[in-house]
């Protein structure tokens, strides 16, 4: 989130988009109830109507994968209609910006498009730059080839009619809400977008965000209170996960994976540390080579010298082609790529897509060792319903793990601030948690090491790698510490210190820190400010809820991200009633500004958006595989052949695999006419690994569903609590019918397109309640981050004459 | 300030409700039960009807002070409250002493000295809200009264005049960030625990959890707020030395206790509780939790009349 | 003093807190329950569900509306289910004079399976269960143990929306009454169910009829309460015959 949950309130219009907020993240919903009691409006888009819709002032059904259509929509109607926040735009974004002559977009597809390499070649979408590589710039936005110009001209299409006619929302309906929401775009009001999973799980996921960043700085939303653009992220931790790495396409502190192409900590330094395009430009990411080379020394301690290039070497590179996403991974198993590994927190029999495949590609493995709190589909995936456990090769070991309320450490939440939980209960004897037992692990791997040797021991054997796992030790060390006596611009620090901020680190081995982003968050021995609990702030503060003394937050405790776009270039806040930061008797007040840098209009200010090497924020953006604007296509199967106003169907860039498993259905097939969404449940957490196990949560919701509407349910003659077969090119799930009018169906271009919409929780290992409903879902994946194509699929459904998944 | 958490009054008929159920729930505990009520309930009436006190020249340490916790009466006093005290005396003594036959006399001779000066009332209530033993027994014995006694009986006649007080003084409290374990008005210990109830804030979707810890003056029934994981006797959070029991059963009631100071508070979840106390006696229902805290070597955080066990 | 609750559905959002809640206080077993087309699960009230949020949706006025209605004994001021069984064992069921609470005793342990079913005809909400193990009937106790040991139901204390309350009757008839008056400014058609009559007062925001069949009695009013009660004169005719 740019935000932090208390802020939603601020709110003057809430749009719930790829989320059910309300059964899914509740307390984000608490408080968008009460922005609704403070007279705020607040819309839910969504293929189901849910308890969040229940709760909403306007609920639209929309198609499932439709989404950039709908933004795409919204964008349009608030350029055509003028409802933009000019001063903003021309103050913020980077809508005076020209873009090279070799920029076009022609049907679908954008220029620099290679259809062998199925890749585009970005460098021909850049921007127009002067002799001094500085970007060059019309703010009279007269020039053709000026951001707005070309956003006006990519969104043209994108008008009422195309919309409804590709989403199945009504005209009527979308001009209200659209009406609803283009009232933000004036100083005084804001609008906050709250998305989750349904937006992320396409293969234009990561297009469907960035039409929220365009839309919210179209209209002056971002850094203002009750703005934003809002994952929600709730107790899986993906916050914090993400932010620590838990992927591999990126280093703790969102920096990239090295490249083979990138031999030297040099190479790689000079590769991902861009240049500023603008004299007022941060810039913040200059600051990489001290990131970089301050995670390495924590990594590898005294071994990282920049003789031994902090370690650099050592660090396993991958080709810039390669993937090991987990689709990518279970796809090199499938094809026997794979001898052995380690699953742990995740049940990838259960919760992957296409998981038929999942399962054979576990198959293969020579052995595996998981750790879990029960048994689920995955740890027992040898001896799955169908499989003759003899025939599997596979070794297991099955490691008890120790359930989250029997560990402690810090966990970040959807706000970005970092809280420190206690141990609640003793673990039972012989359950360990996830850090002991990667310590113990390494540390037996290590000794191996140092004692037989090895093919490049380097990295294993000059780890800083503690005796024992301690979460308070490794939060300092997140945080980072000096690594010698060092005098900083008259100002002695010693070694073993703990830095302030990441203002702080250095690029030549004086600092440690593993993760430039938690910087700051631990800054006095035994005092952590993740443990603060202090509720005291100033009442401009208190407007806003703000709370700055209640736990600590990345960066550098700025709850609202970009806050400094939230005040005129001279500082004033655009809305004082609900100010975020304000420039008054020449220093910042309220929240901690992006930079302590005195307002834009005066001597030595900076733009806002610090992040990027203009400092202006991105409308077009062509940093991404996919196109600089988001454009609408439609998901990898889908129920139409045409797309509605363009040549091209689904995106040119998606991942997809080419094993014999791997079956994609055509566009309108016959065979599977209807559109599947999935989702999660409230009983069930997850993939359901851990509440099927609770005996009163099963009683509540016991087996597998799926939700169809009356019409759907009259045409197939399937009556409420039938039980049904729901079928993909790829699988077959038994459900018992829900037979809803929460689910509608649609008109999409003149015809009747169904939905229906299945949980993700059940599994064979609990016996009745149904198998994996991934057996049916896609395994195609956004070209960005190859998050998989959850929510949308088509299948068929029909009445069953027999079940055996749920007797 | 936060709003307190317990909004139950102190009246005199919400203190005889106490007595009356506590007859009933708790039957073991009649020699307390015999022994407080009259005084509790002539304590609630007088703190309803006594005159404001007179402030006089008093005014309130600097603020700068008070966030770093000095509490409103750790320098001056209010000119007026030795007379309220002499007010509370009047009637109170006489009420504790048809409880406590046995130092009625001794009683009686308290209250004369104070009325006659010959006991300077500042004085002692300076010596009670700087918990000066010594400074306490010195003033009882140049007045010829029994050390003990007054020990006894000073705060508990001290306690409807400062409570009185408080509530007069409260709008002068602001802001959540006392974060003491000692009373903002008076500096007393406190006396029993709440943890709150769910946020009454009008939202119609979640009422949001409660349970934000209040304390409650053992002196004068002022509440506030601490962190819940702050120990209010020596300020310890290590959560390794903090910790908490209850009696099965009973979701409402419990001891939170300190292994660094081995101190312990009895508190009541009002999350759960059906008809709270008013929270200046409400520790008196919970006296069989004090009794296994003692037992399990803890000390009460307040010393109150009814929690000397040993 | 008579105790009351007061349950507002319109802040209820089915999140079954209350229903588990009520399930691991009175450590009831889970059943091995079916999904059969709905949310709603178990289907019915039962011998360990002694609470049960009922789903319902309706398409009214074009709009989809969803009601939930977390069902329970009502704890009648004159409970019919009570007059019925003290007609056939006295202490079979009992009502606590000072809270209100009517609650089911071991005593029924001694009741057949046709004279429960006589006990569960007379209640006009369709409560009373009967454990066919135990031959023990079952029911909401309105958390008994706990009142009387100052501690609110299990249900309320855990509700996180402020749909369940409890507490003096007076408290609660004056939160209902104050909360009536708001929700009938969006919802006109909004009511209470059986406030005179019973000790479970629910606010429902719409038609009693779209929330369960049983969410009103038949013929409650204040007015008509000795024809109400002659209705009761079924079950006695039959136990005199019986008898004679
Ligand atoms: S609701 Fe039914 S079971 Fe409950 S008291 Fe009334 S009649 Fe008896
Ligand atoms: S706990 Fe409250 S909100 Fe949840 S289902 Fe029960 S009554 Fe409704
Ligand atoms: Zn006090
Ligand atoms: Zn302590």
């Amino acid at each position: 989130m740019t935000q932090h949950w208390i802020d939603i309130k601020n709110a003057d219009v809430v749009l719930i988009i790829g989320s059910n907020a309300a059964e899914h993240h509740p307390i984000s919903f608490r408080w968008v109830t009460k922005a609704k009691d403070n007279g705020a409006v607040v819309i839910h888009v969504d293929p189901k109507f849910s308890r969040t819709s229940a709760r909403a002032d306007i609920h639209a059904h929309l198609r499932p994968g439709t989404d950039i259509a709908f933004m795409g929509g919204l964008i349009h109607y608030v350029l055509s209609n003028k409802k933009y926040f000019k001063e903003y735009v021309d103050a913020y974004t980077n809508a005076a910006h020209l873009v090279g002559e070799k920029y076009a977009f022609n049907d679908g597809l954008f220029s620099g498009w290679n259809a062998d390499k199925r890749a585009y070649d970005r460098s021909q979408w850049a921007f127009e730059l002067d002799e001094n590589k500085q970007v060059k710039k019309d703010p009279t936005y007269k020039n053709p080839r000026c951001v707005i110009n070309l956003l006006e001209k990519h969104y043209e299409r994108y008008n009422l009619k195309n919309v409804a006619t590709t989403t199945g929302i009504p005209e009527k309906e979308l001009e209200v809400i659209y009406g609803h929401y283009a009232s933000t775009g004036i100083r005084d009001r804001a609008g906050t977008i709250m998305y989750a999973l349904g937006w992320t799980q396409h293969t234009y996921g990561v297009q469907i965000i960035r039409t929220s960043g365009i839309l919210q700085l179209l209209l002056g939303n971002i850094g203002v209170a009750g703005g934003g653009v809002n994952a929600l992220r709730g107790e899986p931790n993906v916050q914090g996960s993400t932010d620590h790495c838990l992927l591999y396409h990126i280093l703790p502190g969102y920096n990239p994976m090295p490249f083979s192409t990138q031999p030297t900590l040099a190479d790689y330094n000079k590769a991902n540390t861009p240049l500023a395009t603008d004299p007022k430009s941060a810039n913040w990411w200059g600051n990489r080579p001290k990131y970089m080379a301050s995670m390495l020394k924590a990594w590898f301690g005294d071994a990282a010298t920049p003789e031994s290039d902090f370690g650099y070497g050592w660090l396993p590179k991958a080709d810039p082609s390669d993937d090991f996403s987990y689709m990518y991974m279970f796809d090199r198993a499938y094809k026997g790529q794979m001898k052995g590994g380690f699953i742990l927190g995740l049940n990838p029999a259960q919760s992957v897509p296409n998981s038929n495949k999942v399962r054979k590609a576990l198959d293969n493995f020579d052995w595996l060792i998981m750790m879990e709190l029960h048994h689920s589909e995955t740890t027992d995936n040898w001896r799955r319903p169908g499989v003759d456990p003899k025939k599997v090769k596979t070794e297991c070991f099955l490691v008890p793990s120790a359930h989250r309320l029997e560990r402690e450490g810090t966990i970040s939440n959807s706000g970005r601030w970092q809280m420190w939980h206690n141990k609640a209960i003793q673990e039972p004897k012989g359950v360990k948690s996830f850090g002991d037992f990667h310590v113990e692990l390494m540390n037996k791997v290590i000794e191996l090491y140092k004692k037989d040797g090895g093919t490049l021991p380097e990295p294993i054997v000059n780890l800083d790698w503690p005796q024992k796992f301690d979460a308070d030790t490794q939060a300092k060390k997140n945080n980072g510490y000096y690594t010698k006596d060092v005098t900083v611009k008259d100002k002695q620090f010693k070694k073993g210190q703990l830095i302030a901020g990441f203002a702080n680190l250095a690029d030549d081995g004086s600092t440690a820190s593993a993760n430039w982003l938690y910087c700051g968050g631990y800054v006095e021995d035994g005092k952590p400010l993740y443990k603060r609990r202090d509720l005291t702030q100033t009442a401009e503060q208190a407007a806003i809820g703000l709370f700055p003394n209640f736990s600590w937050c990345w960066p550098v405790n700025r709850r609202i991200l970009y806050n400094r776009a939230g005040v005129d270039p001279d500082g004033n806040p655009w809305n004082p009633a609900k100010m975020v930061i304000a420039w008054k008797d020449g220093k910042w007040v309220g929240d901690v500004p992006d930079g302590a840098w005195p307002p834009m209009s005066q001597e030595g200010g900076k733009n806002p958006f610090i992040m990027t090497q203009s400092g202006m924020s991105q409308l077009y953006g062509p940093g991404r595989l996919d196109g600089p604007f988001p454009e609408h296509y439609e998901p990898v199967e889908t129920p139409i052949t045409q797309h509605p106003f363009s040549k091209q169907l689904s995106s040119p860039v998606y991942k997809f695999f080419d094993s014999d498993l791997d079956k994609l259905a055509k566009p309108a097939d016959a065979a599977f006419p209807i559109v599947l969404t999935t989702y999660s449940m409230t009983e069930h957490w997850c993939g359901g690994g851990e509440t099927r196990n609770v005996p009163n949560l099963l009683e509540a919701e016991p087996q597998l569903y799926v939700e169809m509407s009356q019409e759907l349910a009259k045409e197939k003659g399937i009556k409420n609590g039938d039980g049904v077969i729901v079928e993909s090119i790829r699988g077959r799930v038994e459900a018992i019918a829900m037979v809803t009018v929460r689910m509608k169906p649609l008109t999409v271009q003149g015809k009747t397109v169904h939905v229906v919409g299945m949980p993700f929780c059940f599994g064979w290992t609990t016996k009745g309640c149904g198998d994996s409903t991934n057996r049916l879902t896609v395994g195609v994946g956004d070209p960005n981050t190859s998050i998989p194509e959850y929510k949308a699929c088509l299948v068929n459904v029909k009445k069953a004459d027999k079940l055996t998944e749920l007797a | 300030m936060l709003e307190p958490a317990n909004r139950t009054p102190t009246t005199p008929d919400t203190v005889r409700t106490v007595f009356a159920r506590l007859r009933e729930r708790k039957p073991d505990l009649r020699e307390i039960t015999d022994a407080f009520e009259e005084t509790s309930v002539t304590q609630a009436r007088l703190a309803e009807e006594l005159p404001l006190v007179d402030l006089g020249e008093w005014s309130p340490p600097a603020s700068e002070r008070r966030c770093e916790g000095v509490s409103l009466l750790a320098d001056d006093l209010p000119a007026g409250l030795p007379a309220t005290l002499i007010t509370v005396a009047d009637t109170l003594l006489p009420v504790l002493g048809r409880s406590f036959g046995t130092i009625e006399g001794e009683l009686r001779a308290f209250g004369l000295a104070l009325a006659e000066g010959r006991l300077d009332g500042a004085a002692l209530i300076r010596a009670v809200l700087d918990r000066n033993r010594l400074g306490l027994a010195g003033l009882a014995e140049a007045a010829g009264l029994s050390p003990g006694v007054v020990a006894f009986a000073a705060p508990m006649v001290l306690a409807p005049a400062l409570a009185r007080l408080a509530s007069d003084l409260a709008p002068l409290l602001c802001g959540a960030s006392w974060g003491k374990g000692t009373c903002p008005v008076c500096g007393g210990l406190p006396a029993v625990s709440y943890l709150g109830k769910r946020d009454e804030d009008g939202n119609e979707f979640l009422v949001g959890g409660g349970g934000r810890k209040f304390l409650v003056c053992s002196q004068c029934a002022s509440q506030w707020h601490l962190p819940r994981v702050t120990c209010p006797v020596c300020e310890c959070t290590e959560s390794g030395k903090l910790g908490y029991f209850r009696v099965e059963g009973c979701d409402h009631e419990r001891i939170d206790y300190c292994e660094a100071c081995k101190s312990y508070l009895p508190g009541i979840d009002l999350r759960a509780a059906l008809d709270p106390a008013p929270a200046a006696i409400a520790g008196i229902e919970l006296v069989h939790l004090d009794l296994l805290a003692q037992e399990r070597g803890y000390r009460p955080a307040a010393e109150l009349p009814w929690n000397r066990l040993d | 003093m008579p105790k009351s609750f007061f349950i507002d559905t319109s802040k209820c959002t089915a999140c079954r807190g209350c229903q588990l809640a009520c399930k691991e206080w009175n450590a009831l077993d889970a059943n091995a329950t079916k999904q059969v087309g709905t949310h709603q699960n178990p289907p019915d009230l039962n011998a360990n569900n002694y609470k049960l949020v009922r789903f319902n949706e309706h398409v009214i006025d074009g709009k989809v509306r969803w009601f939930f209605f977390p069902d329970q004994c009502r704890h009648c001021l004159t409970p019919p289910c009570k007059i019925v069984a003290d007609s056939i064992k006295e202490g079979a069921i009992t009502q606590d004079e000072k809270t209100g609470a009517v609650l089911f005793t071991a005593e029924t342990k001694g009741l057949t399976k046709d004279d429960f079913q006589s006990i569960r005809e007379s209640c006009p909400y369709d409560i009373p269960r009967r454990n066919e193990a135990t031959g023990l009937m079952a029911k909401c106790t309105m958390c008994f143990e706990r009142i009387t040991n100052g501690m609110l139901p299990a249900c309320v204390k855990v509700c996180p929306t402020g749909t369940m309350n409890f507490g003096e009757r007076e408290a609660m008839l004056e939160l209902a009454n104050k909360r009536l008056a708001e929700v009938k400014k969006t919802f006109p058609r909004a009511s209470l169910a059986n406030p005179d009559d019973v000790s479970v007062i629910f606010l429902l925001q719409d038609d009693p009829k779209y929330y369960h069949s049983s969410a009103v009695a038949e013929a409650p009013a204040p007015l008509d309460r000795k024809a109400f009660l002659a209705k009761l004169v079924g079950p006695f005719g039959r136990l005199a015959r019986e008898l004679s």
